[in-house]
């Protein structure tokens, strides 16, 4: 029991105390998301590593840091760079990251299903305006600081994760114009319409009601699709035909002596 | 400008000295050279004689002649202020030698940014290995944007007085030896972005009213004493564990404690991937 109890409390003091928010870790970080992503423009590039004093890397471009002497970087700001490449995993060094914007550049690919485990302190997500494809990672949902998460204008597929009624802290919210479909979780209802629009499929406030089931209503459906196109066709043909049928022969019946015998005399 | 450049000779020569020049003098500092006192009446002169050379009525040169003395009193109210700051100091390595308190005002200090109307508005003294107390005259400071003073040797309370500076953007004190709590009117810091209190022994609660705060970009008060629950609305919603950590005593979101009496706080802490969900 007691050998219990002082695991317990192990445990308890290793919890309670912060992780490290290595610092040199913060420059490594920054070397490797240079070194994975295609720089056309050259500029990340121009983040020179050669003289490391205190808080260098806090004047480069695209990086603010938590205090201008210290190299701990708060946010990472990269949008319209022409940047291409994937998901820079790399940035899991930047543990003290809270702001990153990817928007508008070119990186493809999936974002990666444990990225509250390469950054879970982020407050702001902006990968809007990119090629980003697969879908939405769950793991999102731990991201619990988040009040910002953009990913307007990219290739992701399958559904919104239902456990991002875990991100109460979300004030900003857009999916527009991706692949998505299925019911938007409840708690996104209050954000815009627009910020769903150009789905494939997207259902539930602020959008249109989902099916009550899908499974069910789709043979349905189906015959109903065909009562509404072909069918529409067949009825006029028939119709048609009935009607030349109706008053054409008799007339032949009338006026031909041979089928004149199967007239019925009303 | 008025009241610099003007010598004894010029005084003599201008004949006219304005009525009110007596009054005048004791609005001048007192520990002043006896010039400054001739200064005083030489630039009331030449305020009083401009404005009636171009035309104005008496009532308005008297009007002049106290806006003028009044704007040079607040500009040496500010120097006053950062004189009783430097006295209460130990500046070891001399950063505070050019603070002259004798001159008219304080923004040919270095390390003192002054604005157009010759207004402190920053004060840059971070990294500067000064020992010693703040004190409440800072407060006094009303166009104050940035209070650098991270990097030092600081130790006492936070003035209250700070709360008085509604135009600051910045507020710098980490690492120092600050003592006491963050006091609650820092909350009427309205203008206030950058909020960094850390690797100090601050104790205390964090004060709900900076969440009133909705300019603030930057908080960071990890690495003291604090006690009791991390706010999380208004302006909190932005902060996250790292800006309060190692802080034992704090508890509730933002920490891996919550608070005792209130039910477990959701969301539950997060919990490394499970192995389907790593790559």
């Amino acid at each position: 029991m007691a050998g219990n109890t002082k695991f317990v409390l192990l445990f308890l003091l290793l919890s309670s105390s912060s992780p490290c928010f290595g610092i040199e870790q913060d420059i490594r970080c920054l070397k490797s998301v240079q070194g994975s992503l295609a720089d056309p423009g050259g500029v990340l590039r121009s983040w020179d590593f050669e003289n490391e004093t205190n808080g260098f890397i806090c004047r480069f471009t695209g990086v603010e840091c938590w205090h201008p002497d210290e190299n701990k970087i708060l946010s990472l700001r990269l949008g319209n760079l022409g940047l291409e490449g994937q998901f820079p995993v790399a940035l899991q060094n930047c543990s003290s990251l809270t702001g990153l914007d990817l928007s508008n550049n070119n990186f493809l690919g999936p974002i990666p299903q444990d990225i509250s485990w390469v950054m879970p302190y982020l407050t702001s997500l902006d990968l809007s305006y990119n090629s980003f494809s697969g879908s939405i990672p769950h793991n999102i949902s731990n991201m619990t600081y988040l009040n910002v998460l953009n990913l307007q204008h990219n290739q992701l597929s399958g559904q919104i994760p239902p456990q991002f009624t875990l991100l109460t802290r979300l004030i900003g919210f857009n999916v527009a114009d991706n692949l998505l479909s299925g019911p938007i979780p409840s708690s996104l209802q209050n954000f815009s319409a627009s910020n769903f629009a150009g789905n494939q499929g997207l259902c539930g406030a602020p959008l249109d009601d989902c099916p009550p089931s899908r499974r069910r209503w789709r043979p349905v459906r189906i015959s109903m699709h065909r009562l509404n196109d072909q069918s529409s066709i067949g009825v006029a043909v028939g119709f048609v035909v009935g009607f030349v049928v109706a008053f054409y022969f008799p007339h032949l019946f009338v006026c031909s002596e041979r089928l004149r015998a199967y007239v019925v005399r009303i | 400008g008025f009241g610099s450049g003007l010598r004894a000779e010029e005084i003599e020569a201008d004949g006219r000295r304005a009525k009110s020049c007596a009054p005048n003098l004791r609005l001048c500092r007192k520990k002043a050279w006896p010039l400054r006192g001739v200064e005083c009446a030489a630039a009331a002169a030449a305020v009083g004689s401009r404005a009636a050379a171009m035309g104005a009525p008496p009532w308005a040169i008297w009007a002049l002649l106290l806006l003028h003395q009044a704007a040079r009193v607040l500009a040496n109210t500010e120097g006053d202020a950062l004189h009783s700051l430097r006295t209460n100091l130990n500046d070891p390595n001399n950063v505070l030698q050019s603070w002259d308190p004798t001159l008219v005002n304080p923004c040919t200090w270095f390390h003192v940014t002054c604005n157009n109307d010759n207004s402190v508005i920053r004060v840059d003294l971070g990294n500067a290995a000064l020992f010693g107390t703040l004190v409440p005259q800072l407060g006094q400071l009303k166009n104050l944007q940035y209070l650098e003073l991270y990097s030092n040797n600081i130790t006492g309370t936070i003035p209250s007085e700070l709360g008085n500076l509604t135009n600051l953007i910045s507020l710098d004190l980490y690492l120092n030896n600050f003592t006491g709590p963050i006091p609650d009117s820092l909350g009427n810091l309205l203008k206030l972005r950058f909020l960094r209190l850390n690797n100090n022994s601050l104790s205390g609660t964090i004060p709900k009213s900076l969440t009133a705060i909705t300019a603030l970009q930057v908080l960071d008060l990890s690495n003291n004493k604090l006690s009791g629950e991390v706010p999380s609305t208004g302006s909190f919603s932005l902060f996250t564990p790292i800006s309060f950590g190692n802080n034992p005593a704090l508890c509730g979101p933002g920490t891996s404690k919550p608070c005792p009496g209130a039910p477990p706080f959701s969301p539950p802490p997060y919990n490394p991937p499970t192995p389907e969900q790593s790559p």
